[in-house]
């Protein structure tokens, strides 16, 4: 016997059920309308505001124009109008801040193409699991690490920050850790590595003398 | 959406949902679960295209698809109230309903830890390469076969009475 079709067989009956699939094409298309009306709005808005801030610069501008012109008849010299310092007859949109990577015309689908998921993960270079202790190790061990968190649940309630001595007998004991390829059991401590840069490492200790790192599943028995 | 630059929402769930539905049941053996989960993937789907983002062709979009499914999965069976619940048993007693009138190989792979079902059903399912796979778990080569390798004797010892070829 096959086991692959046999495993194919098996699994072709486990499907979505119908009524799941209309409710969630209905949340999708809702999560994606809000984003255009609001925009929308916020284009109204945009344009009121600039009509009005047009507006006041108009005004004031005829003030002081009139206020200058009032003051060199006063003193019989020349006032210089500022205004253009302001607009210089220069586009708005021109002065607008832009957002890296969401230009428009960007498509990151090259980057994508070049980089592969595992190139922008602190664990991508990694090539096995021995390199990845290594490259763990040096990381929470290194000088960008900011705080170590640790709870004994995955969330962070109740998790406390470690001290530099414990964080340093902590990665003490992963010297010489060996990959093995066995499932988490039992309980653990949790801690979450919080580097300079924002990135988070999370890994696992195990009662049982077990390190599992939680990005990619990685085990490795504890000497 | 915007990859639907040519496919709509109803036309990407209908192609993906399934896949993405049964890579997260074959983790979590639970139908809310699992559904929660391809829920997820598609709200993530639909966040990274708004961002611009954009799919080379089908098949970048499907790895795509995969890799966040099972990045997902990976998170929500670390979730203290799945481990919570795990512990209670309560995986077991709906994964066995589940096994209602379901082959012995569907029984048995359901048996076998999580970890080995993702393998099983990315290499034999979706007919992914080893190479595929190691891009979708973020693992090395070397780790993905002696995975897959576990998973088969494991497999093996559960379906003794039958000769499978693997």
């Amino acid at each position: 016997m096959n086991f692959k079709k046999e495993y194919q067989e098996a699994f072709s009956n486990i499907k979505a059920d119908e009524d799941f699939k209309k409710q969630l094409a209905k949340k999708l298309n809702e999560a994606e309308r809000p984003r255009w009306k609001t925009s929308y709005t916020g284009m109204i808005a945009a344009a009121a505001v600039l009509i009005v801030v047009v507006s006041v610069g108009i005004a004031t501008g005829v003030l002081v124009t009139n206020s200058s012109q009032e003051q060199s008849d006063v003193h019989g010299g020349m006032v210089q109008n500022d205004s253009s310092d302001i607009t210089d007859g220069q586009d708005v949109s021109e002065v607008l801040p832009t957002t890296p990577g969401v230009a428009a015309g960007t498509n990151n689908s090259e980057t994508y193409m070049e980089m592969n998921f595992s190139d922008l993960s602190w664990y991508g270079k990694a090539e096995n699991d021995e390199a990845l202790l290594d490259t763990f190790i040096s990381l929470v061990g290194g000088e960008t690490l900011d705080t170590l968190y640790c709870g004994a649940d995955k969330g962070d309630d109740g998790a406390v920050a470690l001290s530099d001595a414990e964080v340093d007998a902590l990665i003490a004991s992963f010297d010489g850790a060996v990959a093995e390829d066995v499932a988490a059991e039992g309980d653990g401590k949790y801690y979450r590595a919080v580097f300079e840069s924002g990135m988070n490492i999370r890994f696992v200790v195990y009662e049982n003398g077990y390190l599992q790192l939680e990005d990619t599943g990685s085990m490795y028995k504890l000497k | 959406m915007n990859a639907k630059e040519n496919m709509s929402a109803e036309e990407l769930i209908e192609k993906y949902s399934d896949m993405i539905y049964r890579v997260a049941f074959s983790r979590t053996q639970n139908v809310s679960d699992a559904q929660d989960i391809t829920q997820d993937v598609f709200l993530k789907y639909l966040k990274y295209t708004k961002a611009g983002n954009t799919f080379r062709d089908e098949e970048h979009r499907k790895a795509w698809l995969l890799k966040v499914a099972v990045n997902t999965g990976n998170t929500f069976v670390t979730t203290a109230w799945f481990r919570h619940r795990a512990s209670l048993d309560e995986v077991g007693e709906i994964a066995a309903e589940n096994k209602e009138d379901k082959s012995e190989v569907y029984e048995a792979v359901m048996d076998i830890p999580e970890k080995y079902r993702v393998v099983i059903h990315l290499f034999y399912y979706e007919e992914l390469s080893i190479k595929e796979i190691c891009s979708i778990l973020n693992m090395s080569e070397t780790a993905v076969k002696s995975r897959l390798h576990r998973a088969r004797e494991l497999l093996r010892e559960k379906l003794k009475g039958a000769q499978y070829e693997f």
